[in-house]
Parts: structure tokens; sequence; C-alpha cells
């Protein structure tokens, strides 16, 4: 009967020709450092609607909530087509910047008067938001941890 | 194992220090960063570099990691596509601690446990019910759903270089789903510690070897059976 250490060596040689990591992926993996972002303050995902112990069928949009410093990000996501939208607000409200950045693009809008954004259109995957204050000073800009949509 | 999430997917607590001070505790060292070690020190070396920009440095990790990362997806039978997608949302995650990670020589470890989150995540996202208790578990009764067909994008026995290999490759995926997720996470390269394997699967250390031997044993009489 063929050894244990024998028939492990064989399925990692096979799984080595057969399985690596495709060239993507690492070229995708090794690129990853260009997300380094130490200038921003990390604002942790505090809530997350699809953490339930039962799963809700159907439409029901997904509620997230960060939490950076004194700023609370609440964003809703609604599956549309092959990727989603955005809708979200900040609290309390503050003039700011935010981008939804992903490995596929960035989209920038602001936040109106009652601290609301909204993106259309962001291709599933892993996603976070960079909020920056228009006014110089007013919160310590924040990158949210990174989510998958 | 209780999926919690109150502090979203991060890696493990002991490894990441809070509060956050750039560069906090990092391990002293007194040898040269080289690419090729594994031991402690050179990893405290890679990450300092790594997160203060030093994209070698980083190439060195990933270079060292990637397929034990890869490994962790593809043990959860996630495809191709979804395998990707758990290997970026892991690097990402690291990037995002990078300027936090206390215990260099737990990097694995912590990669390895990261994966595995972010599979189930992922799993958890695309509707499907991830039960209470360890992943293998959860493996173990998607290893009943699937049955023995073969995950899509997985080595087709037919282009497999000889007959010894594609016998030995069907009697694999014919393993419990338990067996197989165990077994992936073993063959990854470089060979993981069991340290590394418990972070992938969520079982204690000391169950590694038993079901080790357990789940070789099983494949190793099939095969000599099927002779």
């Amino acid at each position: 009967m063929i050894g244990e250490e024998e028939v492990l060596s064989s399925l990692r040689e096979i799984a080595g020709r057969h399985d690596p990591v495709p060239p993507a992926v690492l070229a995708a993996a090794r690129a990853s450092l260009a997300w380094r972002d130490p200038d921003a303050a990390l604002a942790e995902l505090v809530r997350d609607s699809l953490d339930r112990l039962i799963a809700v069928r159907g439409g029901t949009p997904r509620v997230l909530t960060f939490l950076g410093g004194a700023l609370t990000i609440d964003v809703q996501v609604t599956a549309r087509g092959g990727g989603v939208d955005v809708v979200g607000e900040l609290a309390p409200v503050v003039p700011a910047k935010v981008v939804i950045e992903s490995p596929g693009g960035s989209h920038e809008t602001a936040a109106d008067g009652e601290g609301r954004f909204r993106v259309e259109g962001i291709a599933a995957g892993p996603v976070r938001l960079r909020c920056e204050p228009l006014v110089e000073g007013a919160f310590v800009p924040l990158r949210t941890e990174w989510v998958q949509l | 194992m209780h999926h919690t999430r109150g502090r979203g997917v991060t890696g493990c607590g002991a490894l990441v220090a809070a509060p956050r001070r750039l560069g906090a505790a990092m391990l002293p060292f007194g040898a040269m960063a080289d690419p090729e070690s594994t031991g402690e020190h050179a990893n405290a070396a890679l990450l300092r570099a790594a997160a203060a920009g030093d994209q070698q440095a980083w190439e060195s990790i990933v270079d060292r990691y990637a397929n034990l990362v890869w490994s962790v997806a593809r043990s959860f039978q996630l495809g191709q596509s979804d395998a990707a997608d758990v290997s970026q949302a892991t690097w990402l995650r690291l990037v995002e601690h990078i300027a936090d990670v206390r215990e260099a020589d737990k990097l694995g470890s912590w990669l390895a446990t990261t994966a595995r989150r972010e599979a189930i995540a992922l799993l958890r996202k695309g509707g499907r019910d991830v039960p209470a208790g360890s992943a293998g578990d959860f493996v173990g009764h998607l290893g009943v759903q699937i049955g023995l067909d073969p995950v899509e994008d997985e080595p087709d026995a037919g282009v497999l270089r000889d007959e010894r290999d594609a016998v030995l490759w069907q009697e694999f995926r014919a393993l419990s789903g338990q067996c197989q997720q165990l077994l992936r996470v073993l063959i990854a390269d470089p060979p993981p510690s069991y340290a590394e394997v418990s972070a992938a699967l969520d079982v204690p250390i000391g169950s590694i070897g038993p079901t080790r031997k357990r789940c070789l044993g099983t494949l190793r009489r099939r095969l000599a059976a099927s002779i």
C-alpha cells in the first residue's frame, strides 16, 4: 500500500500542475499594495444585515453600517443587473466627498445637505468607501473596511 | 464555529493591535530581510517594509502565501471565479491591516483564517446557508449535496498526466467533504504548518494529525483496492 507522505506528495504535485494559483489572481494580489491608504483612518463594519441567522430571500436591500471616529456611514445596497446601487448617509451631517473604490474602478460623489449620497451601477465585488471632509480638518479622512458587494 | 461579524471580517484578534498605531509593537529584528526565508524575522521585516509601501517586500509575501490562500479557497469547493474573489478579498484585507500586524510569525495563520472567513462570507452572499459548526461540517454538508460530480474548473481526470494520477484524483474526489477539505489545504505549496491548517479549517491543531491519518488511510486503501 502506498505511504501517507507519498500519496500526499502526489496529490500536491497534481494540484501544482492542474490547480495552481492563476496568473491573473497572483497579479491582482501583487497589485493590492496600491490600496494601502495610511492617511485615512479605518472605519470598521459594525453591522451587516447579511449576518442574520435566518436568510431573507427576495430583493431585500442589504444594509451596512461603518463607524470611523465620530462618523457613522450607513449604506443600503440593492442588486440591479450584474451590479449594485448604493444609497448612503453620513451621521452627523457634514460636507464630505465620498468615493466608492473597487479594483474595477472608482465612483466619486458628495454627501448632500442631509448627509446622503447615491451611486448606481457599481460592479459586484470588493468595495470600500472613502470619505474626505470638504472643509479641511472637519474630520479625519476615513476609509471603510473592504466589503464584498 | 459560530460566525460573528461584529467587527467585520478581520483577522485573528491577537494579530491585529487595537487601538491602532502605525508600526505598533512590530517585532525587533536583526537579520536582513531575506525573501527566501520564511522565519519570523523575515516576515516581520517584509511586513514592515510593505507597510511603508515597499512593493518588492509585498510581492515576497504574496509569492510565499498565495498558494495557501488559493488552496483554502478551493478547499471550500469554490470554482475558479469564486476562489479568485476570495483570494483578492484576503489580500485586500491584509493591506487594510498591514500597519497593524503584530505577530509576523503567525502571518500564514492570519491569511488562512481570513481566507476562510471570506469564503464563508462569499457563500453567505450567494444565499447559501452556512450552518453553525466547524467549516469542516459545512464542507461535509456540501459534499453530500454535490456528490461525486467534479467541481467546475478542476482537473479533468481525462487530461491528467497518466492513469495513476487520474485514479488518484478520482479517489480523492470520492472522499468525504471533510477529508477533501483537509487534504486540499494540506497539499498547498509550500506545505502548511498545522497551525495554518487549524486556522484554515477552524479545527483544533490536535485533531489534524488523526484526521489526516484517517483520510489518507481511506484513500490509500481504496487506491490499493483499485489496482
